[in-house]
């Protein structure tokens, strides 16, 4: 019986983390198996949508907080004058 | 709970503190990035997230926002493209007129609505993740976030966190169906 792909390998697969033949032998199984093939589909999509927002996200965070630290700063700064 | 941007204000407006502390507490990511993003400078932030909140309320103190005349995306970026340029004008003239300063207002004029929608997108997203922490199962969300948001490897996510590689997977999907919903209600939410 065939062995479907796990979560693990579809990730590495999508974010291109494997090496170039495991990459080929997933492509193969998912010409053969409609259910991996789908989850691939499914983990490709979720990626783009957490891609489309993962880069703003960490930037806006972290200016925030070296922002927050920078006023912290100053407040402590104030407060010992 | 959640609480439309229309009876935020409403409370606000009606003098309620700890809505006036939520609506600060929920905008001051997306203001003093904004700041950041349009060249003002860390002593700023401040002042400018007071002239922005103030400014609801300032030109008319019975103000009542009227969601039938646009987003309350637009009417917070309006309200932010001209606090900034206020800034940048007072700075103009405290600097008399110094040429860099003129240069980095002809630009905010010129990107600034594509970078303000990007922006509140990820605006969007930061609520969405703050939901999604306070709602999901803790070990659900921190799956989440050091899998997609730190980069750390499934298999080192599953040992710090005591569970399987499978439970990372399964969490992360659970994550990320909440902040598609989320997000989706929220933007449905928002004031049209």
């Amino acid at each position: 019986m065939m062995k479907h792909l796990t979560d693990a390998t579809i990730d590495q697969f999508v974010k291109k983390q494997l090496p170039d033949f495991e990459r080929l032998s997933v492509r193969f199984h998912m010409t053969l198996c409609r259910k991996c093939s789908k989850r691939v589909r499914q983990y490709h999509d979720d990626e783009a949508f957490i891609g489309a927002y993962r880069e703003g996200f960490v930037k806006m965070n972290s200016s925030f907080s070296n922002i927050q630290d920078f006023l912290n700063e100053k407040e402590v700064l104030k407060q010992e004058q | 709970m959640y609480t439309t941007n229309s009876e935020l204000l409403e409370k606000v407006r009606a003098g309620d503190e700890s809505a006036w502390r939520l609506f600060r507490d929920t905008y001051r990511p997306l203001i003093y990035h904004c700041a950041k993003q349009h060249g003002l400078t860390p002593d700023d932030y401040p002042e400018l997230e007071q002239i922005v909140l103030l400014s609801f309320f300032r030109v008319n103190p019975n103000f009542v926002y009227d969601p039938q005349k646009g987003k309350f995306r637009s009417y917070l970026g309006i309200i932010m493209k001209n606090c900034i340029s206020s800034i940048f004008r007072h700075k103009k003239l405290r600097a008399e007129m110094n040429k860099a300063l003129e240069i980095q207002e002809k630009e905010l004029d010129d990107s600034f609505e594509e970078e303000w929608n990007r922006e509140w997108k990820i605006h969007l997203f930061w609520l969405s993740m703050k939901n999604a922490a306070e709602q999901m199962p803790e070990k659900a969300f921190q799956a989440f976030e050091l899998l997609e948001m730190k980069g750390k490897k499934a298999a080192d996510v599953a040992s710090a966190l005591g569970i399987s590689v499978p439970s990372v997977y399964n969490y992360r999907k659970k994550v990320i169906d909440f902040l598609r919903m989320n997000i989706a209600e929220i933007s449905g939410e928002e004031v049209e």
